[in-house]
């Protein structure tokens, strides 16, 4: 096994991207919580699924793994799906920021009329979410727009109208899972996640997890007592701030001053706090083989090669972004206990160690890359490519309340 | 020997994949391999450019679809998720509910396996041409099973643990059955992404938004597989210093509390009866105990113990939480693989268990558990000691002349290796000289008490006039056997008593501790 400190080369990426190249190139960074090891850090929340408890109470996922040979029990800090989010998140704040090569990224931008401006990068589905479906393209239906239909009726055989017009389907996946046949799937080249080792592998985890305290003190008085009168009034004076669940609970028969707000309320340890973990480890995997399934109808098969290239240098340059970033929630703050160990698995146990990249690094081997396919695979990438306008229903229909994700 | 197969390597430590009735897949099955490979063929770099797969590529996958796996290897496993709880995440599924507003679905997470180590598949008798096509179609297979779990796969050498059965019918109980391809199957895939992806694409009128959007999931069908029993390849089990090699486990499917110490004994004699009475006529004597009286009597035979939760986390074996405890099936070394195929089978079909003490249900845990490395690693800095659970029971009264407890504990430490020992002569010298060649691997017990409690309800059978002297003790192994080994000693040693537990304690203390 040959070892390197320098960061993946482009002729290392292309050897990678072509025929019977590497398999994978993964990145594993020990963390730890920024207030030091006896600090507990706030997993991420899910749901748990109960016949009897139909709403599902808040829960972390805890989980077991093979670590060191032995089996351990972990906790998921940072689910695979919202890593990917970060990635796409970090490029997107980047474009916003000005950045002039990430700007180059093409991109469906859907623009709401006196609402939100959302990017292919923003959508949960990418370029074929139900919003970016639902709206219009020069006045007429988006799914009757040559342009966009051109983007479904793409393939892994020739991904092409995708790469020109929502390269970020391609790397973070997208399904077209409402089309009756013909249906859009690509796989996310990049998969990530972040969890934490438990510190206490004998106890229970979830008795041994902390639970959070929340009070509130009303200087005016622990109790205020309003009519239902004054609730009503209260409420109806700040309806345009409530969501109208909020206020129909208010206004109901149950409704009290509590839920304005207003006066005090008893100290509780009714939520989920955190969790102390002995290591805190952050994984990420871009899958080369993924890549090598695509083509873009290129003239020569070095012009799949480029494309495939601009691709995998666009998503580490993601990652390299979303690494430098790790503020994931409130009461998770965490730090680098050392550096990222990145190697190119090249298959029967031959692997090349690598240094991380900085987002420097990236954005000189994403120019590059993206030079190389404009030369031969004719490859312009100018920003947007595509605008949809929003349909006025759908953002009517948007609700504020939203607690059932995982945060 | 090594046979030829494809190895895959799971690079985030997890394989998540479902069966077709959306439960968590185990394993991944040689149907899921040859779908994978299949769906490589006609898009990664072999592939012709309209997305056809090479004439190489056709060839290799119809060799595969005449020749099921012969091997299997199987990595330890565990499920991901901790219990049998369902955890949830709520998506946007990109449809929208009344045609408008964006419509959210649960997604269950955490219910992947974690793999410790590769997984793979054998055959024998594969060509040259066929295996590096194969290697080909390997290099561009992403994932298996869900998106989310990426894989490396490798054309290799491998030793399968677990072997095709050819003989198996379908009342074949033990094993596994697992669906492989067979002829045909690569047709039926050709004829599913057909009707995935018709001649004509949708129009622009079937792709209207409308008000009952719904998603279309691909379709899967079960046409060209078959199943095949596989069960376990005798030839390979491990083999530490410990007399067994290997153990079966069994959860006791209960959210109770623990079996009570002094009706453990009781349980075990219950398991082994209803091992024996599954087994039949034929049930052999290193599983019965009795043995011709022309055959020279093993030190071991099989050994049945009862574990209970609160220590089973000192061993390697995670089993889901609720669990009360766990009964062991100890397997012995020198089983023949006849042997041992009549315990699997025996094994595998038991569900519930009656004694004296009531009724328990049962559940059989998959994998073979290696006796040489069943308790988790001794903690670093400390000195790891053994225990008896419940209790141990010497086999011999105090001989005469010099003969102390802790001889009677050497004693029963040297019945247990005194196969490896060396023949020894018979009666209270032989014992002497036992325990001798015992203490030259540098054993010693740091303390013991004895436990005048119940006294016979540790013991299956003592010889005639002979008082059970039920024993608590902590005891130095030395270099007699590993850190990790599963072993049991003492006069009830195969039927519920005397299973040495670790206990992990400062070398300080050991040395304040001893006699």
């Amino acid at each position: 096994m040959s070892t390197t400190t320098s960061v993946i080369s482009f002729d290392q990426l292309h050897e990678a991207c072509s025929p019977g190249g590497a398999s994978v190139l993964t990145s594993v960074t020990p963390l730890e919580p920024a207030a030091g090891p006896h600090a507990s850090v706030a997993p991420a929340k899910f749901s748990h699924k109960d016949e009897k408890d139909k709403k599902g109470k808040p829960v972390f996922a805890y989980e077991r793994r093979f670590h060191e040979g032995l089996p351990v029990k972990v906790v998921l800090i940072d689910s695979k799906q919202s890593q990917n989010n970060r990635c796409e998140a970090a490029l997107s704040a980047a474009i916003a920021a000005g950045d002039p090569l990430l700007a180059r990224i093409p991109r469906i931008r859907l623009e709401y009329e006196n609402g939100p401006t959302l990017t292919d990068l923003d959508l949960p589905h990418r370029a074929f979410d139900g919003q970016i479906r639902a709206g219009a393209i020069d006045g007429q239906s988006a799914t009757k727009d040559s342009r966009y239909r051109a983007l479904r009726d793409a393939t892994v055989g020739d991904a092409r109208a995708l790469i020109e017009t929502s390269p970020v389907t391609l790397i973070f996946g997208g399904w077209d899972a409402l089309r009756k046949s013909h249906q859009g799937r690509y796989r996310s080249i990049l998969v990530g996640e972040i969890i934490g080792i438990l510190a206490d592998q004998e106890g229970s985890a979830i008795e041994n997890q902390s639970m959070r305290g929340g009070a509130r003190i009303d200087p005016l008085g622990a109790q205020i007592d309003l009519s239902h009168k004054d609730l009503t009034a209260i409420a109806d004076q700040q309806k345009e701030e409530l969501s109208e669940k909020t206020y129909k609970t208010i206004t109901g028969s149950r409704g009290k001053s509590a839920h304005l707000g207003l006066g005090g309320l008893p100290p509780t340890l009714g939520q989920l706090g955190g969790v102390t973990c002995r290591s805190i480890i952050r994984s990420h995997v871009l899958s080369f083989a993924a890549l090598r399934n695509l083509r873009f109808g290129s003239a020569t098969p070095e012009g799949d090669v480029a494309c495939r290239m601009v691709l995998a240098a666009l998503a580490l340059d993601a990652l390299a972004r979303s690494d430098a970033e790790l503020l994931l929630r409130a009461n998770c703050d965490l730090v680098e206990a050392g550096p990222s160990v990145v190697t190119l698995d090249q298959r029967y146990g031959n692997k090349l160690e690598l240094a991380p990249m900085t987002i420097a690094q990236a954005d000189e081997l994403f120019a590059k890359t993206l030079a190389y396919a404009e030369e031969h695979a004719g490859l312009q990438w100018q920003g947007v490519t595509l605008v949809v306008e929003g349909n006025r229903a759908v953002l009517a229909a948007a609700g504020d309340t939203d607690g059932e994700e995982d945060v | 020997m090594p046979s030829i197969g494809i190895q895959a390597r799971f690079p985030l430590g997890v394989y998540h994949g479902h069966t077709s009735d959306g439960s968590p897949d185990p394993f991944p099955t040689p149907v899921r391999l040859f779908s994978a490979l299949f769906s490589a063929a006609c898009t990664g770099s072999s592939a012709t450019p309209d997305g056809q797969a090479s004439a190489e590529a056709l060839e290799a996958l119809a060799w595969l679809e005449g020749h099921s796996p012969e091997g299997l290897l199987f990595p330890a496993t565990m499920p991901v998720g901790e219990d049998r709880q369902t955890i949830v995440s709520y998506r946007y599924t990109g449809a929208f509910k009344n045609g408008k507003e964006p419509k959210k679905a649960s997604k269950a997470i955490s219910d992947g396996m974690a793999v410790h180590g590769a997984v793979g598949w054998t055959w024998s008798g594969m060509s040259d041409r066929v295996r590096d096509t194969l290697a080909v179609l390997c290099e561009d297979v992403p994932h298996l099973g869900e998106m989310d779990s990426p894989v490396i796969l490798e054309v290799t050498e491998m030793e399968p643990n677990w072997v095709w059965d050819p003989d198996a019918t379908a009342f074949s109980t033990g094993g596994r059955q697992i669906p492989v391809p067979v002829e045909g199957r690569m047709r039926v895939l050709e004829e599913l992404h057909a009707q995935e992806r018709p001649t004509e694409a949708p129009s622009a009128s079937d792709d209207k938004m409308n008000q009952a959007e719904a998603v279309r999931v691909f379709p899967v069908s079960t046409k060209g597989v078959e199943l095949r029993r596989y069960g376990p390849n005798t030839t390979i089990l491990t083999h530490g210093s410990s007399p067994w090699r290997d153990a079966l486990v069994m959860s006791v499917d209960s959210a109770g509390s623990s079996i009570p110490s002094e009706q453990r004994l009781d349980w075990c004699v219950a398991f082994h009866k209803a091992l024996i009475s599954r087994i039949g006529n034929d049930a052999p004597a290193i599983v019965t105990g009795h043995y011709d009286l022309d055959v020279p009597l093993p030190a071991n035979r099989i050994a049945i113990q009862y574990l209970p939760a609160s220590l089973l986390n000192r061993s390697q074996v995670l089993l889901d939480e609720g669990i009360s405890g766990v009964f062991l099936v100890m397997l012995p070394g020198g089983m023949t693989s006849d042997d041992l195929g009549a315990v699997f089978t025996a094994f595998a079909g038991m569900t519930r268990l009656r004694s004296r003490w009531g009724a328990l249900r049962l559940r059989p845990h998959d994998e073979l558990v290696s006796a040489s490395t069943f308790w988790k690693p001794c903690n670093p800095g400390s000195l790891r000691l053994w225990s008896p659970t419940p209790v141990a029971v010497p086999e011999v009264t105090r001989q005469r002349g010099e003969w102390t407890f802790e001889d009677a504990i050497m004693l029963s430490l040297g019945f247990v290796w005194r196969d490896e020992l060396g023949p020894v002569s018979k009666g209270s010298a032989g014992y002497r000289t036992l325990v001798d060649r015992v203490r030259e691997k540098g054993p010693r017990v740091v303390m013991y008490h004895r436990v005048v409690k119940h006294p016979s309800a540790y013991a299956h059978r003592m010889p005639q006039g002979m008082v059970a002297q039920p024993y608590i003790a902590q005891i130095d192994a030395g270099r007699l056997f590993g850190e990790q080994e599963l072993v049991a000693i003492g006069q009830s040693r195969h039927l519920g008593g005397g299973l040495l537990v670790p206990i992990d304690v400062p070398a300080e203390f050991v040395r304040g501790m001893e006699r």
